[in-house]
């Protein structure tokens, strides 16, 4: 990954020059390197709502907009999963509901109640294939 | 002998969170593209993953020779290239614009939910495993909703009830 560095001059009006200075005193950074900081932030937090919604309504592939973006495929994909984690099992639940009943089948929820409750409960996944002989 | 598959960053990220990949190495020799390798950082936790185990040689690098896929991205553009130039290979995608693409140019293409409900009944999974892997790919919001309900509905349909249930 290349570590060359761009100049890029920005002009401020005094009282956000103050500010700029003042923020970056306390957090012991030059000014150059707090924007630096602030600006990347910035952008990245733009630019993963960007890609998430665009791949929401299925317009590019994830390659696509972490070439577009210069974000990385995993850093859109956690952002997309950032949305509201307890509907997406509430909407997991709902399914294996639906199909508990209409296949008369009461311990296939009760599985899939259990494994709802253990990734809300953010258990690591341990699994590994048996050996076979 | 296994089979050999090939894949882009959104399987490997997927495969990695839900806690796939050892089922995955179990049934698949993985061979990568090196533009899929780019969009893994190792900065990241899935990432990190990925170049560890291609550094314990779990992973192969294959040159892609010819460029035949559609502008998908880098990556996704180079997983189906080496899926072309390999027709015998699996291709492995849960992004769904390249899965489209790889099913319309008839590759042979699994996504994660597809390959839970491959290894629940080949029974490498049980009934619990299998929702629980389920339940963890719902949660990650990556994957189509369509295809998440598609493999709980194929598990639900297989499951068999216990004796006196």
């Amino acid at each position: 990954m290349s570590t060359t560095k761009r100049t890029i001059s920005v002009r401020l009006d005094e009282a956000a020059a103050r500010r700029l200075e003042r923020a970056a005193r306390l957090m012991k950074q030059s000014r150059d390197a707090f924007l630096g900081k602030a600006g990347d932030e910035t952008a990245r937090r733009v630019l993963l709502k960007w890609a998430v919604a665009r791949y929401r309504q299925g317009e590019r592939s994830l390659s696509q907009l972490a070439d577009e973006t210069g974000l990385t495929v995993e850093e859109i994909m956690s952002a997309a999963g950032n949305g509201d984690r307890e509907a997406a099992l509430a909407m997991f639940l709902a399914s294996c509901r639906t199909v508990a009943e209409t296949e008369h089948k009461p311990e296939f929820l009760r599985l899939a109640q259990e494994a709802a409750r253990s990734v809300a409960r953010g258990e690591p996944a341990t699994a590994r294939p048996a050996e076979r002989c | 002998m296994k089979q050999t598959a090939t894949l882009d960053a959104s399987f490997w990220v997927d495969a990695q969170r839900v806690g796939l990949l050892p089922y995955v190495h179990h049934r698949y020799q993985l061979c990568y593209a090196s533009d899929v390798a780019e969009e893994l950082s190792p900065t990241l936790p899935s990432g990190r993953d990925f170049w560890r185990q291609a550094r314990a040689g779990l992973l192969t690098a294959v040159a892609v020779d010819q460029d035949q896929a559609s502008d998908l991205g880098p990556g996704a553009r180079a997983a189906i290239n080496l899926a072309l130039a390999h027709p015998d290979w699996i291709l492995l995608l849960d992004d769904q614009k390249p899965y489209r693409e790889a099913v319309a140019r008839g590759l042979r293409v699994l996504c994660s939910p597809v390959l839970i409900t491959a290894l629940f009944s080949e029974g490498t999974l049980d009934a619990a495993q299998a929702l629980l892997a389920l339940a963890r790919l719902a949660a990650l919001q990556t994957v189509s909703p369509h295809l998440v309900k598609a493999a709980i509905a194929h598990v639900g349909r297989s499951l068999r009830q216990p004796k006196g249930g």
